[in-house]
């Protein structure tokens, strides 16, 4: 039995994935030629999705090749080569129905049409005196329609590229955890799909659309601007009218192409950004194998790495990380003083800076400064302070220590701090025994060097 | 204002060396950590604070650490495993094929047998003995200091990612890349 063209044709339509396939192998593969395991697979796939039996054969029947053969929509099946040429029209049919599936402009496509636009210029030229009255609207006409078909063809692309891009982006962005292989596979095959239509389809049309691009003489919207200047010289304004309309029309059609050129750059950007993060792991990673080379290299006497190779700068933010203690209290074990007064001189020192405790912003970036000023330079100060202190004798008793370590600060550190004299009390009661008597009951006294101010309760050392 | 609770909480985190991170991390989502809050708003008091009891607050913008005043011999040796650890994880997913999102994508992750796979390598072996990590495997480092010092953390999906810190790391060791890169083509230049 043959299914007519119509009938075949609407059940076509009415199965629109079993096309959708076609094309889709079509735009993959770059060919017009469809293999024909694929049209049956999606026919099978289409067949088997049915439920009657008599919807089966009905389908089975009218999706047989000889069967669309005979109504027109395929041209030929290569019984040799098992290849399909399905008819231009019904392929196109179906890309208006989906505008990811359109087809877009290449670079020879826009070529093609400014070479047009050269030919209609040259013609309407020729004949534009009006000798020869009936060629002239024949030329005219000629303009008319081609400038139509750009404006149409450039939408079409203008709306496919937007579809397509959005698409293929929207894809990559639904998949970002990447837990499988193929998940990534996945991202990487889009991502260069994307990179395909940036370089196959948007940079030509870009060229296309700039006026200023030269596409082998002039660019194509300077083309279409000296056809309007023609029909201007002749005193034919409506035609030169309707011209600068098409020209404008065009026009807009730049700004949407350099939108998809921006999102698209994006992602390539992100290309780019996964092959620099590839290269810094591995650089590093290797670097890491050399150090554990040298350790059974017959060099060194050591099983572990040397934390002073170049490699381990790496973790330089990191550095001092405590180990796990776990017997460390999670409260402090003060010790039994007068916690109210300890407080108190607390609170009054903290005051008296110059500071502005109320502005977090203004202490982040002060420590952010001091990070970023130079690390180093706070680790050298540590190391002096532990120098100094190591060296540091009092012999009991002092009437004020604050006062006598200020007094030992000033000779021997170069850069002083007044709120290291509290550290360094703190360290010499810890670490040499020092022991104090803070006299509470007498006024404060005072301390100033420079723009700092220490006021504190005396501490005697005693014996 | 200063809040005691939290107060406590974070020194007892600090003082085991443990990390406060900017985030946590609840149903995969990123929720604000009120500890790196607490320590933020009142970062001149906890700075002051600690450096009174002998430490240095260490602030790197997304999160806090502390260390002792008086730096030792060992003071790079905890650092150290954990560069060598998300070195190891870092090369030998990127290696396996996937990006390094992997460890990054708070859904994503890497997974116990993932990691077990990597362990097996006679390489990795190596590395892990020589940062003074024993004979672990790399699910028990992971477990044992990188969770634990908050270099990562589990999600949902018992895959473990890294926590602000571990980005941190990445993200210093990529600006690396590209201003060696950058000086690289400089040079190539003149």
């Amino acid at each position: 039995m043959f299914a007519s063209t119509d009938i075949s044709l609407i059940s076509l339509i009415e199965n629109k994935q079993v096309i959708y396939a076609v094309v889709d192998y079509m735009d993959s593969h770059g060919t017009e030629l469809v293999n024909e395991g694929v049209y049956i697979q999606a026919v099978r796939g289409l067949i088997n999705s049915k439920t009657k039996k008599t919807e089966k054969q009905r389908l089975a029947k009218i999706f047989d090749l000889d069967n669309l053969v005979k109504a027109g929509l395929v041209i030929e099946v290569d019984k040799t080569t098992r290849n399909i040429l399905f008819h231009t029209a019904v392929i196109e049919v179906f890309r208006l129905f989906d505008s990811k599936r359109l087809r877009e402009l290449t670079n020879a496509d826009l070529q093609e049409l400014s070479a047009r636009l050269d030919n209609a210029k040259e013609h309407l030229l020729a004949h534009i005196d009006g000798a020869d009255p009936q060629e002239l609207a024949e030329q005219i006409e000629m303009v008319f329609l081609l400038l139509s078909e750009i404006s149409s063809k450039l939408q079409t692309n203008t709306k496919s590229l937007q579809s397509k891009a959005q698409n293929l982006a929207e894809t990559i962005d639904a998949n970002s955890d990447l837990t499988t292989l193929e998940e990534v596979r996945q991202k990487h095959q889009t991502l260069g799909e994307l990179q395909k239509i940036y370089h196959r389809n948007i940079l030509p049309m870009l060229e296309f659309l700039n006026e200023y691009e030269q596409v082998k003489g002039l660019s194509p919207l300077k083309k279409i601007a000296a056809i309007h200047q023609i029909f201007t010289d002749f005193s034919y304004t409506d035609e030169a009218y309707r011209v600068q309309q098409y020209k404008i029309g065009i026009t807009t059609h730049y700004k949407a192409i350099e939108e998809i050129s921006q999102l698209l750059e994006r992602y390539s950007r992100q290309e780019i950004l996964y092959r620099q993060q590839y290269n810094a792991i591995e650089t590093a990673y290797q670097s890491l194998l050399d150090s554990a080379a040298h350790l059974s290299d017959g060099k060194l006497n050591t099983q572990y790495f040397n934390d002073d190779e170049v490699v381990f700068n790496l973790s330089h933010p990191l550095y001092g990380l405590k180990h796990y203690r776990a017997a460390q209290k999670s409260l402090l074990n003060w010790a039994d003083i007068n916690h109210r007064a300890y407080l108190d001189e607390y609170l009054l020192n903290a005051q008296q800076r110059n500071l502005d405790e109320t502005t977090t912003a203004n202490a982040k970036a002060l420590v952010q400064q001091a990070d970023l000023q130079g690390q180093w330079q706070q680790q050298r100060h540590q190391k002096e302070l532990e120098n100094f202190i190591r060296k540091l004798e009092f012999h009991a008793p002092v009437d004020d220590i604050y006062q006598a370590i200020f007094a030992k600060m000033q000779t021997d550190l170069s850069r002083i701090d007044l709120s290291d004299i509290l550290l360094i009390s703190k360290k010499l009661q810890l670490e040499k025994g020092f022991n104090y008597h803070v006299h509470f009951q007498l006024p404060k006294t005072e301390l100033v060097h420079q723009q700092q101010k220490l006021t504190y309760w005396r501490r005697e050392l005693k014996l | 204002m200063i809040q005691s609770e939290k107060s406590q909480r974070i020194y007892a985190d600090l003082i085991n060396g443990r990390i406060i991170n900017k985030y946590l991390l609840d149903q995969d989502q990123r929720t604000p950590n009120p500890d790196y809050t607490e320590l933020f708003t009142n970062l001149e008091h906890y700075v002051e604070l600690y450096r009174n009891i002998g430490f240095e607050l260490v602030f790197r913008d997304s999160f806090f650490f502390i260390r002792d005043l008086d730096l030792g011999d060992t003071y790079k040796e905890v650092a150290i495993k954990i560069q060598v650890t998300l070195l190891i994880l870092a090369r030998k997913i990127t290696e396996a094929g996937y990006g390094y999102d992997l460890l990054e994508s708070e859904s994503a992750g890497i997974s116990v047998q993932q990691m077990d796979d990597i362990s097996k390598q006679e390489e990795v072996q190596k590395l892990i003995s020589a940062a003074k990590l024993g004979k672990k495997t790399l699910p028990e480092v992971v477990k044992d200091v990188m969770v634990e010092k908050r270099i990562m953390q589990k999600n949902s999906h018992n895959r473990f990612v890294l926590t602000d810190a571990g980005k941190y790391f990445f993200s210093q060791l990529f600006e690396k890349e590209i201003l060696d890169k950058k000086v690289s083509e400089k040079a190539s230049l003149e």
